[in-house]
């Protein structure tokens, strides 16, 4: 009988590898990091595992569920560290998946380039067989072509297959054929069929989505099987949980079979972990914004839940534009990604003007203040010349920072150029990468319907709850929650996920013509497909059911997804439908057009287990010491210039803990700043409660 | 009123504006229903200030469209004078000498009003399916190319005018797309409106003219900066560009001269317009001037009035590139698009590096289908297929990349899904890349094959194909040779472009898209790379030794290092 008392949270990043151990019996929380093994990633896992031990031994035999997200599937794309893979196309369409669409992503660069296709031509085969659009067989497909052009891919050494065939997504009976066969003339190639990963209409992003599942499947499967066996070997018998794009988790087993789903896995824990924060503070809409050394991500959820979308797009030759990476069409949460973050450059343009980002000084040489001869002024110099940061106390102190290579060289790349003051400088990068991340979360918000003046900011990442306070007065929010253990925030977001499966049906048929009973009918035999997925992901508990449909005006070629009543009280007739679909469109678009008739594209189930138990524990009382530990004068923009800030250790705070603006609060991953109109409580769970109040 | 803004304030105004359009984009994508609009984007959305000057545009536009808006919200001014207008309306015109140069593209505008006054217009042109009238070139005036809407209120302070929808739905072959469509450019507009006015009430500001003049002044400032790079001097180019269904030429000059940070370009000695559907108006040719020059001095910044004051362009009234009303223009793409690379070759002398070879993908190649499925029910597909871009000099040209449009191809599914007919054929040619030191990109084949039975048209289509290089390769610069010339082909006969053609069922007729240029000697490039694309079947073995002078072994397909040597040495 597996233990009960410890579930375990990892997520293997690019540089580091975060672990958080959650002790049920008690709520406590254990945090580490240790650097990331590239070559086997599995290895951080078990040195995680080995300095978690010292404070809980042999934790791992009382551990119930392991549950884990990896950035590995992104990376070994955008590093081309895949597996060769070859790809079978319909005879005529074996360069689909390098004309993609033919549209030029900056219409005025003549020196564009785009990413080099996954699949070089030579191991790209178009076989003999042909399905019509209706889904009829026009031609069958060759037996023997297929017999000796897996021969040829034996012979390449090929490791994994794509296979996307023309209408697949309407008649797969030909893209099985070709599986069944390589599963018995050659069992070591991976396989992946479209009808499989992506049964949707559009040639070139279905090719393009199995492609990156089929060049992944061989690198998840070894790496999350030596990961299984490890920690077995380790004395762990529970369950191990790979975290989905979509924010939910899974099964090893079906993130083996499709690891292109698992592409965003990192990014949207943070996002998770925001949905257990608004369920704890008690706010339905809540804007999730983490801060890290590249980029800002933020997430708007509503009523608790984040939007998710169907596209993504891995690997852009220009990382912030939009058509020069290879499309992905799976469900992920519909995050956005600002090239905003700590290490985020700052430059005069070709106008010039300031710019900040996207370009990042990432991690080396860092910037200038790290004393890595990072030569080039980031918004972590920034924030340190302005007195946000406390140059002892980076990283708990493990790490001093030099102001003065900071102050230096925003002076000499900026300030000299501008003509202007190095302090003003630095104001302008802080003020200007907060104008920037407002101005796409301003978007990113009216795209959704989202009010800023009713929902809380929920900061985390390393710079987040720097720049929360400024960042939350340009977008008109009034509350801003910094969670427990900021920095490090996205793993817990692990421990917070329910078990999930979506599935999807294409059933097509205008309202006119819906027959409700089918529909019905169609919803449970989904239901019952999510559900036996999940409970072979090992979740028990209750599940719940939501039903959704994309639709559209019959004729329009992209569909709005709303959401159906729930699985006790049946599909509505008709009327009902209409009244919803109606209701739907113009929440989106905000003109509706009664003439035209609307059409049933896609039938959607999100089956989800129960949420794990309360995570955050409340907090106990005061251990020792006074939580302030001094002032501190920080910058607050030529209007007011440097005023002092009361500064306290984050660790000595309690529940109800008050503390007025100005203050900076410490932590050993991150720093919250507030400014003189901000009241900050701590409430029972440990988190920063921030409150903005109306000055006179 | 807008205050005078500090370089922050104004990125940050200049950014939401940029996103505001985006979000209008979008909409659109989201909203359209033919596959013209929603899967190959022919579309654009942009920004005016309240005197009419280009703000914003999106990110996704067609260089044609852009400057179509640009000129005509001056121009409505004087036929619907700004003054008149009131909140809610939204203003519809086709006029090709008004906007951008053919019928089936329709510009939709709004006025803006923010506390009772203009601030800004809102604008998109569609490229719809169908606008009625005969297909193809052969065509003499513009009176036999389909509807002409004058500029006139498509919505009157909110309320539709149903007379415009029924004046348009009688004239074209697919009423509910064409309409539905239109529908989708007001949806648009109405984001983009939606989203301005909170810019402006949040802002507490009741102008954008202020912001935008320092946004023109900006943009125009670094484009003389740019130019100022070029050498003064003047350039010449005379090219010739084939007329479709004819052995005769059209001759496109330029003249440019570069002056400190002014250029002055005069197409004196280009030939005169037309009998044929192939005339460009002055807009349309102005909007590839403009772009061409664009590409090669100041390609980053964000494109807006600004940026079109250094120019001073100058096209003979009459000519194929300024015509006069009553011409035909709906294939202007075959001869306007060249614009960009009579400009190239110009200053190809000045700026080599910048540059790119002559593309397979200029002009257009756009075909239309117009017929009847088997149930009666009426189809018009609009599928475009690309050559290859030019190389550049530091690396190869894109295979199949549309430009100097730019539009996305249709789906293979799509076009088999929304009319009877079954692609067979959606595939690089081989060698069609121009050899060089860089290879121009390669062409493709697409082949139609019209059904018979129960899966085919009820009768006859009609095909016409707007395209071009037949006759004409695209030339390579610095010793690199030109790319392959375009094919169509019917039932394995060779057929030219313009003339619309009628399809039978069992008939089957290919595209072959022209490939670009190559760039410097094809002998210079790296054995290694000839190599590859000899194994990626993008370059056979015979022109590896032929031409780029590489010996390949057949069976390993590595470079056979002695015989590149003495093949080279020669």
């Amino acid at each position: 009988m597996t233990g009960q008392r410890f579930r375990m949270g990892c997520d293997i990043g690019g540089t580091f590898t975060d672990f958080v151990l959650l002790d049920t019996t008690t709520g406590e929380m254990r945090l580490e990091k240790c650097l990331t093994t590239p070559a086997d990633p599995s290895e951080a896992v078990l040195d995680g595992v080995r300095l978690l031990g010292k404070g809980a031994p042999r934790f791992l035999d009382d551990t119930s569920q392991v549950f884990h997200g990896t950035t590995l599937v992104i990376n070994a794309v955008i590093e081309r560290k895949g597996a060769k893979t070859a790809l079978i196309t319909t005879a005529g369409f074996r360069d689909v998946l390098e004309i993609g669409t033919e549209r030029r992503y900056d219409v005025y660069d003549l020196q564009q380039q785009y990413p080099v296709p996954l699949v070089p031509r030579n191991l790209r085969h178009g076989i003999t067989e042909r399905i019509w659009s209706d889904g009829r067989v026009m031609a069958p497909l060759d037996e023997e072509e297929l017999a000796r052009v897996i021969e040829r891919f034996v012979d390449e050494r090929v490791e994994s297959l794509a296979v996307c065939l023309l209408h697949s997504y309407r008649n797969p009976v030909h893209e099985q054929r070709i599986a069944a066969y390589v599963q018995h003339a050659a069992p070591h190639i991976a396989i992946s069929i479209s009808s499989d990963v992506l049964p949707e209409i559009k040639e070139y992003e279905r090719t393009a989505t199995t492609v990156v599942n089929a060049y992944v499947k061989p690198v998840m499967q070894g790496y999350a099987g030596r990961l299984s066996d490890r920690l077995a070997a380790s004395g762990f018998t529970g369950q191990l949980l790979i975290m989905l794009s979509s924010g939910g988790v899974t099964s090893v087993e079906t993130a083996m079979q499709y690891p292109v789903r698992v592409i965003e896995s990192g990014p949207v824990a943070g996002v998770i972990m925001s949905q257990h924060i608004a369920k704890l503070a008690n706010v339905p809409d809540v804007l999730s914004f983490d801060m890290g050394g590249t980029t800002a991500k933020a997430c708007l959820l509503q009523n608790g839940m984040p939007t998710r979308a169907r596209e993504f797009e891995v690997a852009r030759v220009h990382r912030f534009k939009k058509g020069s990476g290879i499309p992905v069409h799976v469900p992920v949460l519909d995050l956005l990604e600002i090239g905003a973050g700590g290490g985020s450059i700052a430059h005069i343009n070709a106008l010039g003007l300031l710019q900040v980002g996207p370009e990042s000084a990432g991690a080396d040489p860092g910037p200038a203040c790290y004393g890595r001869r990072g030569s080039q002024p980031t918004v972590t110099d920034a924030d340190l010349v302005l007195g946000y940061l406390n140059p002892d106390y980076f990283l708990g102190g493990t790490m001093r920072l030099d102001v003065e290579a900071s102050r230096a060289v925003i002076q000499e790349r900026l300030a000299a150029k501008l003509g202007i003051d190095p302090l003003l400088a630095a104001w302008g990068i802080h003020d200007l990468v907060n104008e920037n991340m407002a101005a796409a979360a301003k978007m990113h918000l009216a795209e959704k319907g989202g009010d800023p003046s009713t929902l809380a900011l929920v900061a985390f990442g390393g710079a987040g709850p720097v720049h929360c306070y400024s960042l939350a007065k340009k977008l008109g929010v009034r509350r801003v929650i910094v969670p427990v253990a900021a920095g490090v925030a996205s793993a817990v977001g692990f421990l917070t996920a329910p078990v999930s499966y979506d599935v999807v049906r294409t059933h097509k048929i205008a309202l006119a013509d819906a027959d409700v009973a089918g529909i019905e009918k169609i919803y449970r035999a989904m239901e019952e497909e999510a559900l036996a997925v999940l409970r072979k992901g090992g979740e028990a508990g209750e599940a719940t059911f939501n039903r959704s449909a994309d639709i559209r005006y019959i004729g329009q070629g992209y569909e709005i997804n709303v959401a159906f009543p729930a699985r006790g009280s049946g599909v509505p007739d008709r009327q009902g439908l209409l009244a919803i679909f109606t209701e739907g469109y113009r929440r989106f678009y905000g003109r509706t057009f009664p003439e035209n008739e609307f059409e049933i594209v896609n039938l959607r189930v999100v089956v989800e287990g129960p949420p794990p138990t309360t995570l955050l524990q409340r907090r106990r009382s005061r251990a020792d010491g006074t939580p302030r530990k001094g002032t501190r004068a920080a910058y607050l923009g030529p209007e007011h210039e440097f005023v002092e800030h009361a500064v306290y250790d984050r660790y000595r705070l309690v529940p109800g803990d008050i503390v007025h603006g100005p203050a900076i609060v410490e932590e050993r991953e991150s720093t919250t700043c507030i400014g003189r109109d901000a009241l900050l409580t701590v409430d029972e769970y440990g988190m920063l409660d921030i409150r903005f109040e109306a000055l006179t | 009123m807008a205050p005078k803004l500090n370089p922050l304030e104004l990125e940050v105004a200049w950014s939401r504006l940029l996103s505001i359009v985006e979000e209008a984009d979008a909409t659109v994508m989201r909203t359209a229903f033919s596959s013209i609009i929603r899967d190959s984007h022919d579309y654009s959305c942009s920004i005016f200030d309240s005197r009419g000057n280009l703000l914003v545009q999106a990110a996704f536009v067609t260089p044609g469209h852009i400057g179509g808006m640009s000129a005509a919200l001056k121009t409505l001014d004087q036929h619907i004078p700004h003054a008149s207008l009131k909140p809610g309306d939204i203003l519809i015109t086709n006029d090709p000498w008004i906007m951008s140069g053919h019928l089936p593209d329709i510009m939709v505008a709004a006025p803006v009003f923010h506390r009772s006054r203009l601030v800004a217009f809102a604008a998109c042109v569609f490229h719809h399916q169908d606008i009625g009238g005969r297909l193809g070139t052969d065509n003499r005036e513009v009176y036999e190319e389909g509807l002409q809407l004058p500029p006139c209120m498509l919505y009157r302070e909110g309320v539709r005018n149903e007379d415009v929808f029924k004046i348009i739905g009688a004239n074209v072959r697919v009423p509910d797309l064409v309409l539905n469509d239109i529908k989708s450019q007001v949806t648009a507009l109405h984001a983009a409106s939606d989203g301005l006015v909170a810019f402006l009430a949040e802002k507490k500001w009741d102008s954008l003219d202020a912001v935008a003049d320092e946004i023109f002044d900006r943009t125009e400032a670094s484009l003389r900066r740019c130019i100022e790079q070029i050498h003064d001097g003047v350039y010449t180019s005379t090219y010739e560009v084939e007329m479709p269904d004819t052995d005769q030429v059209v001759r496109l000059c330029a003249t440019i001269e570069v002056r400190g940070s002014d250029v002055f370009i005069d197409f004196d000695g280009t030939s005169p317009q037309v009998d044929l559907g192939i005339n460009s108006v002055y807009n349309y040719s102005l909007a590839y001037c403009v772009f061409a020059l664009k590409s090669i001095t100041d390609p980053f910044v964000p494109n807006n009035a600004g940026g079109m004051r250094p120019y001073h362009v100058r096209i003979p009234a009459r000519s194929i590139l300024n015509c006069e009303r009553p011409a035909a223009v709906l294939g202007r793409t075959s001869i306007g698009q060249h614009i960009a690379e009579v400009i190239y070759s110009a200053l190809s002398q000045a700026v080599p590096d910048r540059l790119i070879a002559q593309s397979g993908s200029v002009p257009l190649w756009w075909l239309t289908l117009s017929g009847y499925h088997r149930n009666g029910r009426p189809f018009v597909i609009g599928p475009m297929f690309s050559g290859g871009l030019g190389a550049r000099s530091s690396s190869d040209g894109v295979s199949c990349l549309t430009f100097p449009a730019n539009i996305r191809n249709n789906p293979v599914e799509m076009t088999e899904s929304d009319a009877p007919f079954i692609v067979e054929r959606r595939e690089f040619v081989v060698d069609s890349g121009g050899p060089g030191r860089t290879r121009g990109g390669l062409g493709q084949e697409f082949t139609l094959r019209v059904p018979s039975g129960d899966v085919g048209p009820s009768k006859p289509v009609v095909e016409s194909l707007l395209g071009g290089r037949l006759r004409y390769r695209a030339g390579g610069i610095n010793g690199g040779h030109a790319g392959s010339l375009g094919e169509v082909r019917l039932n394995d006969r060779a057929i030219s472009w313009g003339k619309p053609y009628l399809l039978h069922p069992g008939d089957v007729i290919a595209y072959r898209t022209p490939g670009g240029g190559g760039y410097g000697d094809p002998t210079e490039r790296a054995p290694e790379a000839v190599a590859g694309d000899v194994r990626e079947g993008l370059v056979s073995i015979e022109a590896a030794r032929d031409i780029y002078r590489v010996a390949i072994d057949r069976r390993t397909g590595a470079v056979d290092e002695g015989e590149t040597r003495r093949l080279r040495s020669r």
